[in-house]
């Protein structure tokens, strides 16, 4: 089972001034003893040349980079949100995100992806607008789908999570449950085109366990998240900071023979470490995916 | 400047724990150890018949490993003498916390945190829990001077049980820690230990207090949290300000030791992932301690 880890907070890290920029994350991941990189193309990593005219250039040089470590990007996650409330100050988002994730598609593809994470449509409040809502995410997702193929590499329907304003805690939207992520993945009915990514540490935001979710989901499960938290905030720390039961994360892993990679989410844990530090903390996030890996074929 | 953690976290996977933990903080590269003797380390031979073969064993292994005990934490929390609530306990806390003063002295520690008093709300009681602090501290400043060992009062804080959120309790103010080390006129028997993380907790900030103690400070704890919990996690995971920490620490020609009370992000990791906490834990303290050492003389 391929460890992998995302370029993202590695490549915020400043050297000399400027940011270190997902060559150089490559670098560090690679030199922790990861196995791959989940490409980040999201947040500070869209000032990086990934949506411009000579963007393969910029893609040629990462990949280069990558083989001369030694290690293969296995995922990616795509900008998002998927699209904003449709009021006038979202506008030129709104107009421009589709095109931005065609392009991501086509980049994490380019650089040897298995799947790219693109976030469900989740605009409007969820419930009420549960069909509304599975209705614009068919139609996204299709659109998407020959972009996908044509890049060799899947989408994968991420399960999120939302805001409750007035009783201010956390709450499902799109895909959240289980059972809804198997319906949408159902429906759309392209395995060549579609995977399902599993967000551990969103699972028990929303008051399920992960392991109940893994169970749920089964045979779809292509890719993963892997961070923990305290059940309360998407706090993205590495396992075993929060209170989550890895033991059992591991052992449904296992028992739903999952076949896919190990792959972190937890750059919360490195939001503010500075830049010497990162490799230390790359090097402990390494070690507990070792771990991990290593429980889930113990269960096997 | 010694770096050093405690063996609390990395006690808890045997029975004679403190000796697994000084192996293990050995291999991580510290230089020293904190002697946890509060909480689940109480089930060690601290307190028992015979406990100073046990202090001996620990010793020996901690030479054997290069290793030396810098620091010890006292069982807490402090009751007078009369408190009920002694009853709770193998022992009266006084007696337990001289004999923890007596086990850290053995072990070579150069100070043991003893937690002040504070079973009735600060805020209102300040003169009454100073008199009660000063008369506990000095009836316990011939035990710490007869085991070779200073006693470092720590900053505390409380909960306000309407407002739920944490305020000052004794010498979090550190002004109040200043006068109490003052009034106790003994520097071979007390020093201050500033717990960098229960600063933030009542409203201040760490570099702060370091300038308001300045030379009094004789060691930390050194934890980060987020402003609002005890977290007790090791530093970066929080949002504590490391760099204007070190500058203080260097302002003040802060002398001691380099002591981390942040075993909340070891406590969760199964034994196979220990080494690599504690080697991260280590690696964050080699660069906090150069960060210092690169702001003296600035």
């Amino acid at each position: 089972m391929i460890i992998s880890t995302m370029t993202g907070a590695c490549g915020r890290i400043d050297a000399g001034g400027k940011p270190a920029g997902t060559a150089e994350a490559v670098r560090m991941i690679a030199k922790a003893g990861f196995d791959a990189f989940d490409l980040t193309i999201t947040g500070q990593a869209m000032r990086e040349p990934f949506f411009t005219d000579d963007r393969f250039e910029y893609l040629d040089g990462i990949k280069k980079t990558a083989k001369e470590c030694g290690i293969v990007c296995n995922q990616s996650h795509a900008p998002y949100p998927s699209l904003l409330r449709d009021e006038p100050r979202y506008k030129e988002y709104n107009d421009t995100i589709y095109g931005l994730l065609e392009k991501a598609i086509e980049d994490a593809g380019y650089v040897g992806a298995k799947s790219i994470v693109v976030h469900p449509i989740c605009h409007v409040p969820y419930r009420g607008n549960e069909k509304y809502l599975k209705d614009m995410n068919m139609d996204l997702y299709r659109s998407l789908a020959p972009t996908a193929k044509k890049a060799g590499i899947k989408i994968a329907l991420e399960n999120m999570f939302d805001w409750d304003p007035v009783r201010k805690h956390i709450i499902d939207t799109s895909c959240e449950d289980p059972y809804e992520m198997c319906d949408w993945f159902d429906t759309l009915a392209d395995e060549e085109a579609f995977t399902v990514c599993l967000d551990i540490g969103h699972t028990v935001l929303c008051r399920r366990e992960p392991d109940e979710a893994i169970r749920v989901i089964g045979k779809r499960l292509g890719a993963l998240h892997v961070h923990d938290n305290d059940y309360i905030s998407d706090r993205h720390a590495v396992p075993f900071a929060g209170i989550i039961n890895w033991d059992n994360v591991c052992r449904a892993l296992a028992e739903v023979d999952y076949k896919g990679d190990f792959t972190f989410e937890s750059d919360g844990s490195l939001g503010g470490v500075p830049g010497e530090l990162v490799p230390a903390w790359l090097g402990f996030t390494h070690e507990i995916g070792k771990y991990l890996v290593n429980k889930i074929n113990s269960f096997r | 400047m010694l770096l050093s953690t405690q063996t609390d976290a990395s006690r808890r996977f045997s029975q004679e724990g403190t000796i697994e933990a000084v192996k293990l903080i050995a291999a991580a590269g510290f230089d020293a150890f904190d002697l946890t003797q509060f909480g689940k380390a109480m089930e060690e031979p601290f307190f028992s018949p015979g406990r100073e073969e046990y202090i001996d064993k620990i010793k020996k292994t901690a030479e054997e490993c290069g290793i030396v005990c810098n620091q010890s934490h006292a069982p807490f929390p402090s009751f007078t003498k009369d408190d009920p609530k002694n009853a709770d306990y193998p022992a009266p806390m006084f007696d337990l916390v001289s004999m923890a003063i007596e086990n850290a002295g053995r072990l070579g520690a150069k100070c043991i945190v003893v937690h002040s008093i504070k079973h009735v709300a600060h805020r209102g009681n300040e003169k009454y829990l100073k008199d009660v602090n000063m008369e506990y501290f000095r009836a316990l400043a011939p035990v710490a001077k007869k085991a070779g060992i200073k006693i470092a009062l720590e900053n505390l804080f409380e909960r306000d049980p309407i407002r739920k959120y944490i305020v000052d309790a004794t010498c979090a103010d550190p002004a109040e820690m200043c006068d109490w080390l003052d009034t106790l006129g003994d520097d071979d028997a007390f020093t201050v230990c500033l717990d960098l993380g229960h600063a933030t907790l009542c409203g201040r900030e760490p570099d702060e207090v370091i300038r308001a103690l300045g030379g009094r400070i004789g060691a930390l704890h050194v934890q980060d949290n987020d402003y609002i919990g005890d977290r007790h996690t090791m530093p970066f995971t929080g949002i504590i300000k490391w760099e204007n920490v070190c500058r203080a620490l260097a302002e003040v020609d802060y002398k001691g030791d380099f002591t981390f009370e942040s075993d909340n992000s070891l406590t969760r990791l199964p034994y196979e992932l220990l080494p690599a906490g504690l080697r991260l834990l280590h690696e964050t303290g080699a660069y906090l301690r150069n960060r210092i050492e690169s702001y003296r003389g600035k």
